[in-house]
């Protein structure tokens, strides 16, 4: 499909063959590794290897490079953001008033910058691992897996039925625009009125909710039909196994994790900008 | 008849997972009208599917709706932002449990307009804080400019809600009022 469409990448690579869950809770404690250290070593230690590991996925770089771009305007901006605001934050937080340069009463710290550079390429480093789990995990087999690890089914279906639809959802939103573009209430940029504009924009979530209503009853009627919900258990037509690969990355990620603990505990705590 | 908001039959899954899906889109989309200020119609879909159906399905599908959003948008998961959007869904489809309060039939009193109001911007606040808090005691952002980011999505987003899915949300009430000229007799 376009640009979004559905996710899943057909592939053959390691992620790909990997137990779902198993890469739910891997994803999971790097977002925990990432989010719980403010060092630059762990940062760009996890960068790279985020890029090592985005390399053996194997996925098409155009498929990725939207995503990489939206990611780094949104780092760019923040850190504009934090420097304007508190531009001495780094300062407090290191003690040292080494200053870089000075534009016009406005001071440039040595240390803020370090700060920014961390936490921007702690913000990047969410970046890789996210863009292997949505490209490479197949719906279907993520609600089985779910199911398979203690999630109720009918939760696990949740997941299921938003993957399976919202491109439909997102097709229907063009459709919309479009048809009310045609009809000359555009919200795109060719709209000169900032005014007319958002109006535009959100009087098409009106016939998007009527939509989305008829296709509730459609869905629930179609999954009524079927018996859905009438026994305590399912079973799946995409179930999977856990392989003993899949149990052999899970012990290297929590040794990783492990590891990571014990220099938070023991080598550095806090907020750390100068290399080992 | 309304239906018990614990109720997890098949059509309350389909419209978590619906309205989630729908959420997690609409969120994509925004205008620009200042450096990382969005106005974002998604408050919309979210606001009225919490009124139709109550707080469970708001929460749910404010969180996994984010969530999906955040995926497609490739900063991973932020699971305290998805949750200040689950807050909102929550406190929104507060009003829901009222006896007297149903937007399929229309019926509704001002007393519900002013408590969705005030639930709503509670909400907002709620969240944002649980998540600004977050992010500056886990993430480690410098707290001033987290504050100064809180207020900005606060003002916008309840204008958002007040002068646009306000209006929306009474021109259901009013249009399933059109429909509804029978009266249930004792």
């Amino acid at each position: 499909m376009n640009k979004f469409g559905s996710l899943y990448v057909d592939g053959d690579s390691l992620f790909h063959k990997m137990n779902p869950s198993i890469k739910l809770i891997l994803f999971a404690l790097w977002l925990i590794a990432v989010f719980s250290y403010l060092d630059i070593n762990i940062s760009c230690g996890l960068l790279g290897l985020g890029f090592i590991l985005l390399y053996f996925a194997k996925i098409p770089y155009q498929i990725s490079r939207n995503l990489f771009m939206a990611v780094t305007s949104f780092n760019l901006i923040n850190a504009l953001f934090i420097f304007l605001i508190t531009p001495d934050y780094g300062v407090t937080l290191t003690g040292n008033h080494t200053l870089v340069a000075q534009i016009a009463n406005y001071p440039i710290y040595y240390a803020t910058i370090m700060y920014i550079l961390v936490i921007s390429l702690k913000y990047l480093s969410l970046l890789p691992l996210t863009i292997i789990f949505v490209f490479t995990t197949h719906p279907s087999r993520f609600a089985a897996s779910l199911n398979r690890i203690g999630v109720p089914y009918k939760l696990a279906y949740i997941i299921s039925i938003i993957f399976r639809y919202f491109p439909d959802i997102h097709h229907e939103f063009k459709i919309i625009s479009n048809a009310q573009a045609a009809r000359g209430f555009s919200y795109g940029k060719d709209e000169k009125s900032l005014k007319r504009r958002i109006n535009n924009l959100f009087n098409i979530t009106i016939p998007l909710i009527i939509q989305a209503m008829q296709r509730i009853d459609k869905v629930t009627n179609a999954m009524e039909l079927r018996g859905f919900g009438t026994s305590k258990k399912r079973t799946w037509y995409n179930s999977t196994t856990i392989k003993v690969t899949d149990i052999i990355f899970l012990i290297m990620a929590i040794i990783g994790f492990a590891a990571l603990i014990y220099y938070k505990t023991v080598i550095n705590s806090g907020f750390r900008i100068d290399f080992i | 008849m309304k239906t018990s908001i614990f109720n997890f039959n098949t059509r309350t899954i389909v419209t978590i997972s619906i309205a989630a899906a729908l959420y997690g889109i609409v969120g994509l989309f925004g205008i620009p009208i200042g450096p990382n200020v969005q106005l974002r119609p998604s408050i919309i879909i979210l606001s009225v599917f919490a009124v139709y159906f109550g707080p469970i399905v708001g929460l749910l599908a404010g969180f996994l709706g984010n969530m999906l959003t955040d995926l497609l948008a490739g900063w991973g998961i932020w699971w305290t932002w998805e949750l200040a959007s689950g807050f909102f869904g929550f406190f929104c489809g507060l009003v829901y449990l009222f006896k007297n309060f149903n937007i399929r039939y229309g019926q509704c009193n001002k007393f519900h307009i002013v408590f969705l109001t005030i639930t709503a911007i509670l909400g907002f606040v709620a969240g944002y804080a649980f998540a600004g808090i977050n992010d500056i005691l886990v993430m480690g952002e410098p707290p001033r400019k987290v504050f100064v980011q809180i207020a900005i999505i606060l003002v916008t987003n309840s204008a958002v809600f007040i002068l646009l899915a306000l209006p929306i949300i009474l021109g259901f009430i009013k249009t399933n009022r059109r429909h509804m000229n029978l009266r249930v007799e004792d």
